[in-house]
């Protein structure tokens, strides 16, 4: 527990216990050294789409409700950062503010639009929040679609690039070379996207670690007995929803930085879906799980777009045969079958697997004991990733496409 | 400490779970409500914890007063807030978390984290089974173990009125008897209980005062020790005069026979029956 009380970062990855997640967070941070401008820009987009997931895993992985609404926030989070830093022309208004101050407001934004929800959000249940939250995306769709001023209608706006006071993240102003690697717009925003990645994860550890984790998960395990013991069920639904859809404000605000550009299309509610594998993949409840959903779902088209040319099986968009976004979706729907039938706690049941090899058979009574916690979490799991699994299935049956 | 005046509950708006009753739990009392299946005892217990409308049911008129404040308008987490914690039929144990984690959910309404250790305290106390469990998921206890979890639980939130509903449900007639020692010292401890029972032997082996539910009405009251002793909750209750049961008796939860040696012992209490007058 004394882990627990060390400060700040240090604190935080000390006590993840794992040195997996800080040999990941170094090989990260000299990534930018090394590695060419479209692999930190894919990484830029994983990176938004990480918080993205984190968020709502926090809702649905941790809280056991199941949103549909989450491109919603997400196109919040885009269209208020677009609107309020960019400057107005040809029928589009903007507000000009400074970018920091324009992202923070965005999330605020974000989340006051959870927080009108919310009261739906804290009385429906599951599968029934899934619903409700669908009306979202259709009149986010419509409101997108019509509202040209703010989001620049059906071709969608520009965004402008992010800046700090004295430091912009483009090419220049200013000018920066580090250790012989010049640092242009992609290389500072890989870091960008790191550095909030990896708070979100480290705030959301937190959170689940704390007294309001454990009434969240009781919320979810039974909310009548969550009830009798004194936890507001509808109180903490709603504050799950509520910090979700600020997650989701920030990760939009990341998307429309590495896109540059915002349009409907961008936020339907295919996008959702893709969330929501996101966390099946990574395995429900699990952070770190989500970031690894995250990068492989938004990661592996751009991936296979960089390189159909030298894939065999691949052929240009429109020509017939089987393109990179179809690929892709293959894939990552094979990726949920696979992963629904025989890991339901996803890549981070995986990932206890593997530690668990690693480590040897039963290497003290306090490994049983986590390895015994980790095999119940593992069948109660099998109940909602299915369940979770369905409704990606069901909401989108554009994501396997027929062919 | 606990009253309750002419309570109505229905569900759905149909069916008519509580008809006016009424009960006092006295200061450091102990109450046992017997009844067969469908006679309200759930109903009456989630009535006063607030938790009608999880399942559908509805306060149609009457009123809950702790200590003479009412918490019949109250949601669920502030009247635990007040005293009033509930433990729910078939344990309801947080199975995906560890006992720990279920322990530190109890705590959800506490006041200060002073009193969190010293519930924690006597929790450890109570249940020495839990501290070498506390780091399994909940699941993988057995049902007693369970049970001694979910009032663990409730007692993490320093409860001055605990409300149990069937805890022996399901349990060896060992676990059972361990259970009600464990009720007994809780109440050593001066928190008052409302216990709810099928298990009319240990119930009224507990209780200082008893009522009967029938039908959603209070057929009998009185001394715990007065109702042991009267004719027809031994008939209905306690297993004794098996083949003088006529057949509106024959229910298919009246008590099992492993309890029926252990109340006819009991059976000697004084005949001090009052009939309830609504």
């Amino acid at each position: 527990m004394s882990r627990a009380k060390l400060p700040g970062l240090l604190g935080a990855l000390t006590s993840l216990r794992r040195w997996p997640t800080v040999a990941l967070f170094a090989i990260a941070v000299v990534i930018p050294f090394y590695a060419d401008e479209f692999w930190l820009r894919t990484g830029f987009a994983v990176f938004a789409a990480v918080i993205g997931a984190v968020g709502l895993n926090l809702l649905s992985g941790t809280t056991g409700q199941l949103s549909l609404g989450h491109a919603f926030f997400l196109a919040v989070g885009a269209i208020s950062y677009s609107f309020l830093s960019g400057e107005g022309s040809g029928g589009i208004s903007g507000l000009g503010l400074p970018p920091l101050l324009a992202m923070i407001i965005a999330v605020a934004v974000s989340g006051l639009a959870g927080l009108l929800f919310s009261p739906v959000a804290a009385r429906v249940r599951g599968l029934y929040l899934a619903i409700a939250s669908l009306g979202l995306v259709v009149a986010g769709q419509h409101i997108l679609n019509t509202a040209t001023p703010l989001t620049g209608g059906f071709n969608g706006r520009s965004v402008p690039d992010f800046s700090l006071p004295g430091f912009s993240f483009s090419d220049s102003d200013p000018d920066l070379t580090v250790l012989g690697v010049p640092f242009g717009q992609a290389e500072r925003l890989w870091y960008l996207g790191l550095l909030l990645a990896a708070l979100s994860i480290i705030f959301a550890n937190n959170l689940l670690r704390g007294r309001s984790g454990v009434a969240l998960e009781a919320v979810r395990d039974n909310p009548l007995a969550a009830a009798v013991n004194g936890v507001d069920v509808a109180a903490y639904r709603a504050r799950a929803f509520l910090l979700s859809s600020m997650y989701a404000g920030l990760s939009g605000v990341l998307y429309a930085l590495s896109v540059g550009s915002v349009a409907p299309e961008s936020f339907t509610i295919e996008v959702s879906v893709q969330y929501l594998v996101m966390i099946v993949l990574g395995g429900l409840g699990s952070m770190g799980g989500a970031a690894a959903g995250a990068a492989f779902v938004t990661a592996l088209p751009l991936v296979l777009q960089q390189y159909s040319d030298s894939l065999p099986f691949l052929s240009a968009p429109g020509s017939g045969g089987v393109s990179y976004a179809d690929a892709a979706r293959f894939a990552y729907g094979a990726a949920v079958v696979l992963i629904v039938l025989v890991e339901p706690t996803g890549a981070a049941g995986l990932a206890r697997r593997a530690r668990k090899h690693l480590r040897g058979p039963a290497s003290s009574s306090d490994t049983n004991d986590r390895e015994r916690k980790k095999s119940t979490s593992r069948t109660s799991t099998q109940n909602s990733a299915p369940m979770v699994a369905a409704a990606v299935i069901a909401a989108s049956p554009d994501t396997i496409p027929e062919k | 400490m606990l009253e309750v005046a002419d309570l109505s509950v229905s569900y759905g708006g149909a069916v008519q779970a509580l008809r006016k009753v009424s009960l006092q739990v006295p200061e450091h009392g102990v109450l046992t409500v017997l009844g067969s299946n469908g006679a309200g005892k759930s109903t009456l217990l989630r009535a006063v914890s607030g938790t009608l409308g999880r399942h559908g049911g509805r306060r149609d008129s009457g009123t809950i007063t702790v200590d003479g404040a009412p918490i019949h308008k109250q949601d669920a987490a502030s009247i635990v807030r007040t005293g009033v914690v509930q433990v729910p039929e078939g344990r309801r144990v947080f199975g995906r978390m560890t006992v720990e984690d279920n322990l530190r959910a109890g705590a959800a309404a506490a006041r200060s984290r002073a009193a969190v250790a010293r519930a924690r305290e006597r929790v450890n106390e109570l249940f020495p089974i839990l501290v070498s469990r506390s780091r399994q998921p909940a699941a993988l206890l057995s049902g007693g173990e369970q049970q001694m979890l979910a009032i663990g639980r409730a007692l993490m939130s320093d409860p001055r009125l605990l409300l149990l509903d069937e805890p022996s449900l399901g349990l060896a007639p060992m676990m059972i008897q361990r259970v009600g020692e464990i009720v007994a010292e809780i109440h050593k401890q001066g928190v008052c209980v409302v216990l709810v029972e099928q298990n009319a032997t240990m119930a009224l082996a507990l209780a200082d005062t008893a009522v009967v539910l029938d039908v959603g009405q209070v057929s009998l009251a009185g001394s715990a020790a007065a109702l042991a002793a009267s004719e027809q909750v031994q008939r209905l209750y306690l297993g004794h005069g098996a083949q003088a049961v006529g057949p509106e008796v024959i229910r298919p939860d009246s008590t099992d026979g492993s309890v029926g040696d252990d109340g006819r012992e009991r059976a000697a209490g004084t005949r001090t029956l009052t009939r309830w007058q609504p």
